[in-house]
């Protein structure tokens, strides 16, 4: 490609480039707001992808930054073609960074996405655009001897086309003030349509005065607003979690002060200094501001959230307290009518009759059934708060298991329910382990009561084996079955399955927490298998202990 | 009345902005057609 240099340009960078004519505070001005711009839009979409307002924002940022990419091509390209490229091309992005902002402002205040007629109407407007971009009246002729373009007749309608997408702006920051919403929304459509006011406004005038005076050095004060407009939307995010973004104002301070330094680097004239200094004293102040007022919040609410967790931990106190003392009542009472019921039977108020000792037996069976499910309360109760103290030594827990299961099958055939055991008792099988025997023996307890409790008829299959090392012992059962919703909470305190009230009135939910509790404070483990309708396999896994060891 | 615009639509009206943006790189960096002012100092 044949390209022709521009009248005394001299290309002094990439060969391409001839930065000489630039104004000094060009690159300053134009790449970090170019890289911020990126950058921001690029986080809120990323943070925020599907919300429609972000997709608006990325259009301003994306447009902003083709817009600046081409405005540094205008100033310091060095061949006419692609200056004059540049010229044509730069009616896009411009006129894109003001649609998207009228768009985003819409759906930002008035939190609703546009009409689709105004879709229809920014589909005819680029395909105007893109029309005309490659005719005279676009760019009419380019200036050889200062190598630029010359507007063509459609530039004075933009001009009007971009003060009306502003007053449109403006309109809609009206619209919500004078609407009946609440103070924080009114604040929040105001700071950002406001922001959006100012930098549309700067950057309009920059480029119509530049335009009008072709004294273009005034451009270089449009990209300012882009500053003030990302710093006000800073604001509105920190403080009002607009956009589901919770880390944005430390990032964007740190990203901005970085590229405000960054850019003094390509500073020509120390009295430029001066100027950047102002600026990134502005952004600090802004960035700052917000960050250290989003900071006092956050603490704020930190405090008052351990407050909460204190309050939390003496509620939890006094109702472990209330339950310790109802408890211990009740066991009291019943424990009380336990032993008059069991006078009547013996004999000791003298003779009765068969109808009294039929009614005295269901009075004691029912004594027996409250003070145990009082006990099971009792115990998952001290097992969850720390206050049981394990005595732990080597037993063996096959004559654990063997003990329970006696009293247990007099239990289960009483219901009408088969029980079956197997104890496997081979020469090498160890069931030794270093355990609390009595809290182990409240734990198969727990899990055979279980078993029996929801089986309405069927079998019981107990068993226990040596699995390498792992004592697994298990009680499997053709009861109603749990649900894979029901699994994720049989084991937590109160946790019963749905429709386990249905087959056992007397469910309380400790049965299984405690269990689980006990297994754990023995480094086991326990685990269900279960079919609804089929019925379920609980299982516990213990180290087995080894004296040589 | 619909009340989105299909995403096939937004690709076309890419296309086409896209092809407008070539057709004028074409037209201005190979054929350099287009009108050059030469003002004398």
């Amino acid at each position: 490609m044949n390209l022709n240099l521009c009248l005394d340009a001299v290309p002094n960078l990439l060969n391409f480039f001839d930065t000489s004519v630039a104004p000094p505070l060009l690159f300053y001005a134009y790449i970090p707001i170019f890289i911020l711009s990126i950058l921001f839009g690029w986080f809120i979409l990323k943070n925020d992808r599907y919300s429609v307002i972000s997709k608006y924002f990325l259009g301003i940022t994306f447009s902003f930054a083709i817009w600046i990419f081409l405005v540094l091509f205008q100033w310091t390209g060095a061949y006419l073609e692609t200056v004059q490229l540049a010229w044509q091309l730069l009616v896009l992005p411009e006129v894109s960074i003001f649609l998207f902002s009228v768009l985003f402002t819409f759906a930002f205040v008035l939190k609703k996405d546009v009409p689709i007629w105004c879709r229809y109407i920014l589909i005819i407007i680029f395909l105007f655009l893109s029309i005309i971009l490659p005719t005279q009246l676009n760019i009419g002729s380019f200036d050889i001897t200062n190598c630029e373009g010359v507007v063509g007749a459609i530039w004075p309608f933009i001009y009007v086309f971009e003060l009306i997408n502003i007053i449109f702006i403006l309109l809609i920051a009206i619209e919500r003030l004078i609407s009946k919403t609440g103070r924080i929304e009114k604040i929040k459509a105001l700071s950002v349509s406001t922001g959006m006011f100012i930098f549309l406004s700067i950057f309009w005038l920059s480029n119509y005065f530049g335009e009008l005076t072709k004294t273009y050095e005034i451009n270089l004060i449009g990209p300012i607003g882009m500053i003030l407009f990302l710093s006000i939307i800073t604001y509105v995010i920190v403080h009002f979690k607009a956009f589901n973004i919770k880390l944005l104002g430390a990032q964007a301070l740190i990203v901005s002060l970085c590229f405000s330094v960054l850019g003094i680097l390509f500073i020509n004239r120390i009295e430029d200094v001066h100027i950047v200094a102002l600026l990134t004293l502005l952004l600090v102040i802004i960035l700052g501001y917000s960050l250290v007022r989003g900071v006092k919040r956050e603490v704020k609410q930190k405090e008052e959230l351990a407050k909460l967790n204190t309050n939390l931990e003496n509620v939890i106190k006094q109702r472990e307290s209330l339950v310790h003392l109802v408890t211990h009542k009740v066991k009291g009472s019943f424990t009380r009518t336990k032993y008059i019921f069991a006078g009547i039977l013996d004999g000791t108020f003298g003779e009765i009759n068969d109808e009294v000792k039929r009614r005295a037996t269901q009075g004691f069976e029912s004594d027996d059934e409250g003070i145990k499910t009082v006990d099971l309360v009792l115990n998952a109760s001290n097992l969850q708060n720390g206050t049981v103290k394990y005595e732990m030594k080597a037993m063996d827990f096959k004559e654990i298991v063997l003990k329970v299961l006696a009293d247990k099958k007099v239990q289960a055939e009483a219901r009408g329910l088969q029980m079956e055991s197997t104890v496997h008792d081979d020469k090498n099988d160890v069931y030794s382990v270093m355990g609390d025997a009595f809290w182990l023996r409240e734990a198969v307890n727990n899990l055979i009561d279980n078993a029996i409790k929801y089986t309405k008829a069927g079998k019981i299959f107990v068993d226990l084996h040596d699995g390498n090392g792992k004592i697994v012992f298990s009680v499997k059962d053709t009861g109603i079955g749990i649900t894979e919703e029901d699994k994720k909470k049989l084991f937590t305190e109160g946790g019963r399955g749905k429709d386990s009230v249905k087959t056992n009135v007397d469910s309380t939910g400790y049965g299984l927490y405690s269990v689980k509790l006990i297994v754990e404070a023995h480094k086991g483990k326990v685990s269900v298998e279960s079919e609804v309708g089929k019925g379920s396999t609980f299982y516990i896994e213990l180290e087995a202990f080894n004296e040589k060891k | 009345m619909t009340q989105k615009i299909s995403k096939n639509f937004w690709i076309v009206l890419l296309i086409f902005i896209i092809l407008s943006v070539v057709y004028t790189s074409y037209k201005t960096l190979i054929k350099k057609d287009f009108i050059i002012i030469e003002q004398e100092e």
